[in-house]
């Protein structure tokens, strides 16, 4: 299972390097503006905060794109056979891919997180007006019994339920692609049904969420965070794990490369 | 060592085999012969596991094709398979990593014995240099079952008297080889036992030997004959 | 060696092999080409091997020292024999062929009086 991940990993290298190139670039573009902060000169602190919020989100939007096109592509090609003539099971060969993509997903939140964090702890140093900007806004907020933590607790969990859902819906589009490659292969609208059950999948997933209950919708501490996204939380991941093992089985039953 | 009984694989507006029953013994050097499009090629596809079969039943060693047949059984495409990044190098480190049997020196040996650099990346190899580079990766196997998919398609003929040999010194008793080609006349020689398969169907088997006295002619002169419009 | 495929592969080898007993280009208790080298050598299945070699020590031509390899018989009689084997088998082919294109004894000895000499 570590061989095929390596490989997952080795395959995109010159993709993850152009992206983290680019992060990095960024990051010392911001970091260069921090340190040659003039009030008068106002302009590039901004745009470079704005650039970096974007990029991250350009990461999650790369990853996805690059797992899915991929599994894609290699399902189509002849370089399957180098994957599939090793003596591993289905179930293994669309785990590592699933794994893959969910260390690159995690390890990029953490790298981003870890990043703003630093990015704002730098504002506040280079620019002390930034830091009791930043004290002046929280007493407000304060005052007016606006609790800042359970806004920051809420930003947390808003950002793990979006990994888990990115993750289930990487593995919904995963089922679409081997669904086409599959149990499809010999239909002529093997395109056309697998988008079709791609879109289903996502629109009955969301219909299932909504109806999920709402523990608590204001959390008053971490506990209550947690225990709030919990239920969506979990949904996702059922789905991404059902979703896997179908790949799997629908890969060792009608796989023809 | 190798059974298929009633093996079947079928698309959308083809039968690629059709119920196909085989039994093939170790240490023997299998022809699968026929030409483009027959089944040889789905059917070796099938025993390495990279097409799963309509109907009919297939076993290697008396198990279903799975990850102990996969272990056991080399197989060498047609086509290129490697990924683009890929140089000899490479090829040989990913073999290296997921088969045990996968012998590193014996492949350096293989490429140096065919003048192939290793550094080169693949992509940019020309398809007679491609030719070579599989069948180096795949007899620097130790594997049980080997099958090679016309290894000397695309191969000049001084390398191809190479290829053969490397053939013969890998083959021991305990090990089957199937070559499946329609340059017949090449491996007339080295033949034990020859499998003629038209529009998915088998037409003939039998020992070469025993094939040639029956019929009174050669393994290509039957090929011609079963072949010809 | 050149291919005919209406006589089994073995024992176009094992004629080609007693030719070079004959010739003198194997000596008498000289040690054969292992399976793979003959096999290698020939360029055929290492199985055609076994079977040239079982088939020669089955003609008492060779015999084999176990885990060292297979050697020419040393017997002269065996050899002398073999001479007369091959000349017979030659000539009796050529025998039959001329028989069949209707050349009669007088005429095929006359011929080779006439050309054996001048021919190489």
């Amino acid at each position: 299972m570590l061989n095929l991940i390596k490989y997952e990993f080795r395959k995109n290298r010159m993709v993850l390097m152009i992206i983290g190139g680019g992060l990095l670039l960024l990051q010392l573009f911001y970091m260069f503006q921090i340190f040659t902060y003039k009030e008068e000169e106002e302009f590039w602190l901004p745009m470079s905060i704005s650039f970096l919020s974007i990029y991250a989100l350009v990461c999650f939007f790369t990853i996805f794109i690059l797992a899915v096109s991929n599994y894609d592509k290699e399902l189509k090609s002849k370089s399957s056979y180098l994957i599939f003539m090793t003596p591993n099971s289905s179930y293994t060969i669309i785990f590592s891919k699933m794994l893959s993509t969910l260390f690159l997903g995690i390890a990029t939140a953490v790298i981003i997180t870890i990043l703003a964090v630093s990015d704002i702890n730098m504002l506040h140093i280079a620019i002390p007006e930034a830091e009791s900007f930043t004290e002046m806004l929280r007493y407000i907020l304060e005052s007016l019994e606006i609790p800042v933590d359970k806004i920051l607790l809420g930003a947390l969990s808003a950002l793990m339920i979006f990994l888990v859902y990115f993750f289930a819906i990487v593995s919904v589009v995963y089922l679409s692609i081997t669904l086409s490659a599959t149990f499809l292969q010999n239909s002529k609208l093997k395109g056309i049904l697998s988008v079709a059950l791609f879109l289903a999948l996502t629109y009955g997933m969301g219909r299932v969420e909504n109806l999920l209950p709402r523990l608590y919708q204001t959390p008053e501490n971490a506990l209550q965070a947690i225990l709030s996204v919990l239920p969506a939380a979990l949904f996702n991941l059922v789905v991404m794990v059902i979703c896997i093992f179908v790949c799997g089985k629908l890969l060792e039953k009608k796989v023809s490369l | 060592m190798l059974e298929c009984k009633n093996l079947t694989k079928s698309y959308l507006n083809k039968i690629a085999v059709d119920r196909l029953s085989l039994q093939l013994e170790p240490g023997r050097i299998y022809a699968l012969l026929g030409p483009n499009g027959s089944g040889k090629t789905t059917f070796m596809k099938m025993v390495a596991g990279l097409v799963k079969p309509t109907t009919g039943e297939l076993l290697y060693d008396g198990q279903p094709i799975g990850i102990y047949s996969k272990s056991r059984i080399a197989y060498m495409p047609t086509e290129s398979y490697f990924y683009t990044y890929m140089t000899g190098v490479d090829a040989g480190k990913y073999y290296h990593d997921f088969f045990p049997d996968f012998n590193p020196d014996r492949y350096r040996q293989l490429l140096d014995t065919m003048n192939l650099d290793p550094t080169q990346k693949i992509a940019k190899m020309s398809s007679g240099m491609m030719a070579k580079l599989k069948i180096a990766v795949t007899l620097s196997r130790d594997a049980q079952l080997i099958m090679l998919d016309e290894p000397l398609n695309g191969i000049d003929i001084i390398a191809r008297d190479k290829i053969v040999s490397t053939i013969i010194g890998s083959f021991t008793p305990e090990k089957t080889f199937i070559l499946s080609s329609h340059l017949v006349d090449e491996l007339e020689k080295i033949i034990d036992h020859a499998i003629f398969i038209k529009d998915g169907v088998l037409v003939m088997e039998g020992a070469a030997e025993e094939l040639r006295m029956e019929r009174g002619k050669s393994i290509v002169d039957l090929y011609k004959e079963i072949y010809a419009e | 060696m050149d291919f005919r495929s209406n006589i089994p592969l073995y024992l176009q080898v094992i004629a080609d092999i007693k030719k070079k007993i004959i010739t003198g280009q194997l000596t008498p208790g000289e040690k054969l080409p292992s399976t793979r080298e003959l096999a290698a050598l020939y360029q055929i299945n290492p199985n055609t091997v076994v079977r040239v070699y079982n088939e020669m020590e089955l003609q008492n031509l060779t015999f084999t020292k176990r885990g060292i390899g297979t050697f020419i018989t040393e017997d002269a009689h065996r050899l002398s024999l073999l001479k007369e084997e091959m000349a017979k088998l030659l000539a009796g082919e050529l025998v039959k062929e001329l028989k069949d294109i209707g050349y009669t004894k007088e005429e095929f000895l006359d011929t080779v009086a006439r050309i054996y000499d001048v021919t190489l």
